[in-house]
C-alpha cells in the first residue's frame, strides 16, 4: 500500500502544471439553491470536476481564456469564458413551459457517478417512483436498487448486503438520526419536500464517513429560496404537508416545512364505540417539522442553521363492558430530534472547510395501563423508556491541490448517552435496568483522491477512533481503499476494499420490525462491530439510453450480537439487556448485483436483480453452526418505470419480488408422554425456515396542470399491491384441540402456523398545490 | 402481565392486516419420542410417542404403542426388556442392580417406526444428604393469601462443578386422589428469572449456582388445599410424597425446553431446539439417583 500510495504521489506532483484557478459556488438562476454535483469541464484542457454537496467547485485552467463549461440535469447548460478568479455560476433550470422533446431528453441522470460506490439520487428521480398511498419516500426509493431491500413490508428500515437496519449511517444535514420511521415504517421521517440530494453509499466508503458498517446515507436539506416567497400543500391519505420558504433580507433564507396525519378521523368512529358502549379504539398522530435557516455571510461563508423534529403516538384503547372500568391502553411514542449548525467557507482557492455542531436525540417509549373490572381495582402500569442522545462536532478541511491530487481531512468529536431502559412500573423490576452509559468517540481522518491519468482514479483514506466507555479505552482502525478505472468513456471498471467500525449495537425483538430496537453501547463482552468487505464491479454505457452495471462483494462481520434464545425485550423486567443477549457473533455475506438503468426517453426505469447470501454464527446458537441470517434474501428482483405520456399525464408502475425471509419453526409436535392437554413442538434450528417468497407490483398515474397564476396543481391516483398478494409479515401458529376428558390426553388438534399479510390492494389519491 | 403486553403489541398488528393464509410446514416423517429415567433403585419408567407434522389436523394415533419393543443396555450388553405397564408407560421386565460406573442406553422400536437408539448415560454422584425438615408453614409468595407447609432440604456439595436437582411434590386427599399440589422456592422472588430456579406446577428445578456454602440448603413451599369447582370446601392433602433427584445439566435442559411459551407467544420468541439424547428419534433418557420421603398429615 505504501508503495502503491508513493507512486500515486509521484505521477501527482511530477505532472502538475502551473494554472489559473476558477473556484465558486453553483447555483439555480431563480432560488439560489447550490447545485449539487453539476459537471464543470475546462473545455481547452479537457479536465473536469463536479461541484461538492455544498454546490463548491474549483477547476484549474491553463490560461483566463479557457472555456468552461457548467452542466447539470434539468439545467441549461453554459459555456463561458471567466476572468475572474472566483465566481457564483448561475444555472437557469428548464420551465414548465418547456417543450415536450426536452422533457423527455433531459430528465435522467446517470446513476454511475465519478466516486466508487456512490448513489446520488434527486428527488426528481425519487419521486417517479409509486409509493404507497402516493407518499414519496426516498428510503422506499433506495429500496429499487440491488443489494438494498426493506427489511419488512411497508418499512423503511433498509438491509443493505446482509447487514441488519441500525448498520446504516443516515446523516441529515451531517447529524445522524437513529430512527428513520413513521407511522410503523410506513413512511419514512425524511419530508421529501425539503430533500434536495441524497447520497448512498453501499461500498467504497470514503473515510470521512464512519460509525456503521454496511451502508451510509448523506441527505442534504435544500435551502430556502433566496429571491422568492413560496408556498406548496398537499393533502394525502396517510400524511398531509405544507411548505413555506422565502428570503430574509437579502443574504438569508427560511424554509420551514411539517407533515401530519389525520389518520385518527379514519378511526372516529371505533372511539365513539369504545366511548359509549366498548371495544377497541385506535388513534395514531405523527407530526414532523423541518426549519431551515442559510445565510450567506460577508467573509464569503455561508452558515446553515437547521432543526428536525418528529413524533410519532401511537395508542390502542380496549375496554370490553360497557359498564365496567375496566380498560386497557397501549402507548407507543417515538421522538427524534436533529439540530445543526454548519459553516462553510472557502479558503483561498484551494482550500474548502466546513464545521458542523449538532445534537441528535432519540427517544423511543412504550406505556402500558390495565385496570380490573368493577370489584377489582387494581391497576397495572409499566413504562419502558430507549433513549440515544449524540452531541457532535466536526470539521473537515478539502484541499484541491491539483486536477490529480485532492485530500479531505478532519475531526470528529461526539458524546454519546445511552440509555437502553429507563422502567417505571407499577410491580417490581430489577432496578439495574435504568442504569445510564456515557460514551466519548473522538475520530479522526485523511481521505486522499488521486488521478494519477484521466483514467485512473484513487481513492486512499484512513479512519483512526478512540473510543471511552465504563472506564475502558476502545479503538479502530479502518482503512479505505477504492479504485476506478474508466478505459473507454463508456466503461468503467472499479474495486474497493475497506473496514467500518460500528461503536455501538441495537438489540432488535427478532419479529415484526416494530420500532422496538434498544440501542445499547459497546462494552467488554461485546466491543465494537466491524466488518470488511471486498466490491469489485464494471459499469457500462450500453447506448444513450441505457446503462448497466454488475458489481460483486464479499463481506465479513465481528463482534456481532443478537438475542439470547428464548428472550425478550419487550417483555422482561428482571433481566437487564446485558443479561439477554450472545456476543462474539460473527457473519458472512456475499452477492451479486446486476442494476439497468433507462435513463433518457420518454418511458424511463430502472431493473435490478440481486444474488446474496447473508449467514451468521454465534457459539451458544445451532450448536455453533452457520445459520441464515433474519435479512437474508437470497434473490431479489425489482422493475420500476415512469412513462411521462404528456405534459399532462405521466404513469409510473413497480414491481419487486424477494425470497422469502428466514423464520425459525418446529419440526414436529408431540403429545406429551404425560398427559397434559396440549402439544408440545420439537423445535429445529434457528431461522430453519422460509417465509413464502414476495411479490407486490403497484401503479399510480399523475396529472399535472400549470393554472394561469404559473401554479402547479398535481393530483396522483394509484393502485399499491395491484394483484391484492397476501406477503407475510410474520407468522402465528394456532391450534384447536378436543381433549379426552377423563385424561386430558388430546384426541383430535388443528394446528396452523397463519402468515399474516400487511396491506392488501389499497387505491389512493394525493393532491399537490405548489403557489410559485 | 407478561401475555398482557404482548397481546396489546399483537392488537396493533391485527388493525388493518390481511386476512391469514396458512403455511404447510414440512415434515420429516414419524419418530419416536422417548421420556425415560433409570433410578439407582434399579427400576425405570419410560413414557413413549410419537411425532405429528407440525402443522395440519391429527387424530391420535395409539395404534402403535401394542407393536413397541425396547431394551436396557448396560456396557452394551442387553440386561432387561421394557415392558407395557399402562397405556404409553412402559417399565422394565426385572429389576436391575445398578452400578454407578457402567454405561446405560435403551432401543426403543414400533412398527412403521425408526429405531430409537439413546446415548449412553452415566448415574450422576450419589446425593449426600444432611437432613429433611418437614414443619412448620408460611405464606405464599405466590399467593400471599395462602398458607404452605415449608421442607428444608440440607446435603452436602462435594462436587465442584454445578449440579442440578429435580424435587417433586405429589399430594393425596384422605381418599388418596392425586392432587395438584402448588410448588414455589422460599429462598428467593417468585418473579426472580436469575437461572436458579424452573418451577413448573409440582416440581421446581434448582442448582447449586445459588446456594452458598459447603451445605447447601433449598426451602421450599407447597400447597396443601385445592379449591373445587361448585364448592365452598377445598380438598386438603393427607399425605406428600415427595423425590429428591440429582440430575444433570442436560435433563435440565430437557425438561425446561417443554416448558416456555405456547400460542400466541410463540410468535415472539425464538425458541431453543430442545435438548434430546436419542437417534432416529426424540426425547431422551436418563440416570437419576433418587430420595423418596413420604409425610401423613
Amino acid at each position: 500500500l505504501k508503495k502503491l500510495l508513493f507512486i500515486l504521489l509521484f505521477f501527482v506532483f511530477f505532472n502538475s502544471k502551473a494554472q489559473h484557478r476558477l473556484s465558486g459556488y453553483v447555483v439555480d438562476s431563480t432560488t439560489q439553491e447550490t447545485l449539487i454535483g453539476c459537471s464543470i469541464r475546462n473545455l481547452s484542457t479537457k479536465n473536469g470536476v463536479v461541484s461538492n454537496t455544498y454546490g463548491y467547485f474549483t477547476i484549474e485552467r491553463a490560461s483566463l481564456n479557457d472555456e468552461i463549461e457548467f452542466s447539470f440535469v434539468g439545467y441549461k447548460t453554459q459555456k463561458r469564458t471567466i476572468k475572474e478568479n472566483t465566481i457564483n455560476i448561475k444555472l437557469a433550470a428548464f420551465s414548465h413551459q418547456l417543450d415536450e422533446v426536452q422533457v423527455k431528453s433531459n430528465d435522467e441522470a446517470s446513476f454511475l457517478g465519478n466516486e466508487v460506490g456512490k448513489i446520488s439520487l434527486s428527488m426528481a428521480r425519487i419521486k417517479k417512483i409509486p409509493a404507497l398511498f402516493g407518499e414519496v419516500d426516498a428510503l422506499k426509493a433506495l429500496a429499487f436498487l440491488p443489494g438494498v431491500v426493506q427489511a419488512q413490508e411497508g418499512t423503511t428500515g433498509l438491509v443493505v448486503r446482509g447487514g441488519s437496519p441500525d448498520q446504516n449511517l443516515i446523516l441529515l444535514d451531517e447529524s445522524p438520526v437513529y430512527n428513520p420511521s413513521h407511522l410503523y415504517g410506513l413512511l419514512s421521517t425524511f419530508n421529501p419536500d425539503i430533500i434536495k440530494n441524497l447520497d448512498f453509499y453501499k461500498s467504497g466508503f470514503p473515510a470521512r464517513f464512519g460509525g456503521r458498517i454496511s451502508s451510509i446515507l448523506d441527505i442534504q436539506t435544500r435551502n430556502g429560496s433566496l429571491t422568492k416567497k413560496r408556498k406548496e400543500y398537499t393533502l394525502g391519505i396517510l400524511s398531509s404537508r405544507f411548505l413555506a420558504e422565502g428570503p430574509i433580507g437579502k443574504n438569508t433564507s427560511y424554509l420551514v416545512a411539517g407533515r401530519t396525519s389525520f389518520l385518527d378521523l379514519f378511526t372516529w368512529p371505533l372511539y365513539l364505540r369504545y366511548r359509549n358502549v366498548f371495544g377497541n379504539y385506535i388513534n395514531y398522530r405523527m407530526i414532523d417539522l423541518n426549519v431551515k435557516l442559510a445565510t450567506n455571510l460577508r467573509n464569503n461563508g455561508k452558515l446553515y442553521f437547521s432543526v428536525f423534529a418528529s413524533n410519532d403516538d401511537y395508542r390502542v384503547f380496549e375496554r370490553n363492558d360497557s359498564t365496567s372500568k375496566a380498560n386497557s391502553t397501549l402507548k407507543l411514542k417515538w421522538f427524534n430530534t436533529t439540530v445543526s449548525t454548519r459553516y462553510i467557507k472557502e479558503i483561498g482557492q484551494k482550500t474548502f472547510s466546513k464545521t458542523t455542531l449538532y445534537l441528535s436525540d432519540y427517544r423511543n417509549i412504550t406505556d402500558t395501563y390495565l385496570t380490573f373490572g368493577k370489584e377489582y381495582t387494581d391497576t397495572i402500569r409499566s413504562n419502558t423508556r430507549t433513549s440515544i442522545v449524540d452531541v457532535g462536532l466536526k470539521t473537515q478541511i478539502e484541499h484541491y491541490l491539483n486536477e490529480k491530487y485532492d485530500f479531505k481531512v478532519g475531526l470528529e468529536a461526539i458524546f454519546h448517552k445511552y440509555q437502553p431502559t429507563l422502567t417505571k412500573a407499577s410491580f417490581e423490576f430489577n432496578p439495574d435496568k435504568n442504569k445510564i452509559y456515557y460514551g466519548k468517540e473522538l475520530s479522526g481522518f485523511i481521505e486522499n483522491t488521486i488521478k494519477p491519468t484521466k483514467k485512473f482514479t484513487a481513492n486512499l483514506g484512513i479512519r483512526a477512533t478512540i473510543y471511552a466507555i465504563d472506564n475502558e479505552l476502545y479503538n479502530g482502525i479502518e482503512p479505505r481503499i477504492s479504485l476506478a478505472f474508466t478505459p473507454t468513456k463508456s466503461l468503467n471498471l472499479f474495486a474497493s476494499l475497506e473496514r467500518q467500525n460500528q461503536f455501538a449495537h441495537q438489540l432488535i425483538n427478532n419479529s415484526f420490525g416494530l420500532p422496538t430496537g434498544f440501542w445499547v453501547p459497546i462494552s467488554k463482552k461485546a466491543p465494537q462491530q466491524y466488518a470488511d468487505q471486498l466490491s469489485v464491479g464494471v459499469a457500462t454505457k450500453i447506448n444513450s439510453q441505457f446503462e448497466l452495471m454488475i458489481e460483486a462483494y464479499t463481506k465479513t462481520l465481528k463482534n456481532q450480537i443478537d438475542l439470547s434464545i428464548g428472550k425478550n425485550l419487550l417483555t422482561s423486567y428482571e433481566e437487564t439487556w446485558e443479561q439477554m443477549y450472545e456476543s462474539n457473533g460473527i457473519g458472512r455475506a456475499k452477492g451479486i448485483e446486476i442494476f439497468l438503468n433507462k435513463k433518457k426517453g420518454a418511458l424511463t426505469g430502472t431493473a435490478s436483480y440481486t444474488l446474496s447470501r447473508s449467514e451468521r454464527k454465534f457459539e451458544r446458537i445451532n450448536n455453533g453452526n452457520w445459520f441464515d441470517f433474519y435479512f437474508d434474501r437470497r434473490q431479489m428482483f425489482s422493475l420500476s418505470a415512469s412513462y411521462v405520456a404528456s405534459k399532462k399525464y405521466s404513469f409510473s408502475g413497480s414491481w419487486s419480488y424477494l425470497t422469502g425471509s428466514p423464520i425459525s419453526v418446529p419440526l414436529a409436535s408431540i403429545i406429551p408422554p404425560n398427559p397434559s392437554g396440549y402439544l408440545i413442538y420439537i423445535h429445529g434450528d434457528r431461522n430453519n425456515f422460509r417465509l413464502p417468497n414476495y411479490h407486490r407490483l403497484d401503479f399510480s398515474v399523475s396529472k399535472t396542470k400549470i393554472t394561469k397564476k404559473g401554479n402547479e396543481n398535481m393530483l396522483s391516483f394509484g393502485l399499491y399491491n395491484v394483484y391484492n398478494q397476501v406477503n407475510a409479515l410474520y407468522v402465528i401458529p394456532k391450534s384447536r384441540w378436543v381433549t379426552r376428558p377423563e385424561e386430558g390426553v388430546l384426541t383430535n388438534w388443528t394446528t396452523g402456523l397463519y402468515k399474516q399479510g400487511f396491506l392488501p390492494i389499497l387505491p389512493f389519491v394525493s393532491f399537490t398545490k405548489k403557489i410559485l | 402481565m407478561k401475555k398482557t403486553i404482548i397481546c396489546f403489541v399483537l392488537m396493533v398488528f391485527w388493525v388493518g392486516c390481511q386476512s391469514k393464509k396458512s403455511i404447510v410446514l414440512p415434515f420429516e416423517g414419524k419418530k419416536l419420542f422417548i421420556d425415560g429415567a433409570l433410578s439407582d433403585d434399579g427400576t425405570a419408567e419410560i413414557n413413549i410417542s410419537r411425532t405429528y407434522p407440525p402443522t395440519g389436523s391429527f387424530k391420535e394415533d395409539t395404534s402403535y404403542f401394542k407393536s413397541i419393543t425396547g431394551e436396557l443396555y448396560e456396557n452394551n450388553i442387553r440386561i432387561a426388556q421394557i415392558k407395557q405397564k399402562s397405556r404409553n408407560t412402559f417399565v422394565l421386565d426385572k429389576k436391575i442392580n445398578v452400578n454407578f460406573s457402567s454405561a446405560y442406553f435403551i432401543k426403543v422400536r414400533a412398527d412403521d417406526f425408526p429405531e430409537v437408539i439413546s446415548d449412553q448415560v452415566y448415574f450422576p454422584k450419589k446425593l449426600d444428604l444432611v437432613s429433611f425438615d418437614f414443619t412448620g408453614t408460611t405464606r405464599s409468595n405466590l399467593a400471599p393469601q395462602t398458607e404452605v407447609r415449608i421442607i428444608k432440604v440440607s446435603f452436602k456439595d462435594q462436587d465442584p462443578k454445578i449440579n442440578y436437582y429435580e424435587i417433586k411434590i405429589k399430594t393425596f386427599d384422605k381418599e388418596n386422589k392425586k392432587l395438584n399440589p402448588q410448588v414455589e422456592n422460599l429462598d428467593e422472588n417468585p418473579s426472580a428469572e436469575n437461572g436458579c430456579s424452573f418451577i413448573s406446577g409440582h416440581f421446581i428445578l434448582t442448582s447449586d449456582l445459588c446456594m452458598l456454602g459447603n451445605v447447601k440448603k433449598v426451602k421450599i413451599g407447597y400447597s396443601t388445599e385445592e379449591n373445587v369447582r361448585d364448592s365452598y370446601e377445598p380438598l386438603r392433602a393427607k399425605k406428600m410424597e415427595l423425590s429428591f433427584k440429582n440430575i444433570s445439566y442436560n435433563q435440565y435442559l430437557f425438561i425446561t425446553g417443554e416448558s416456555g411459551n405456547s400460542g400466541l407467544e410463540q410468535a415472539f420468541s425464538t425458541k431453543p431446539p430442545r435438548f434430546s439424547n436419542v437417534k432416529n428419534g426424540y426425547g431422551a433418557f436418563f440416570a437419576n439417583t433418587v430420595i423418596e420421603k413420604e409425610v401423613k398429615f
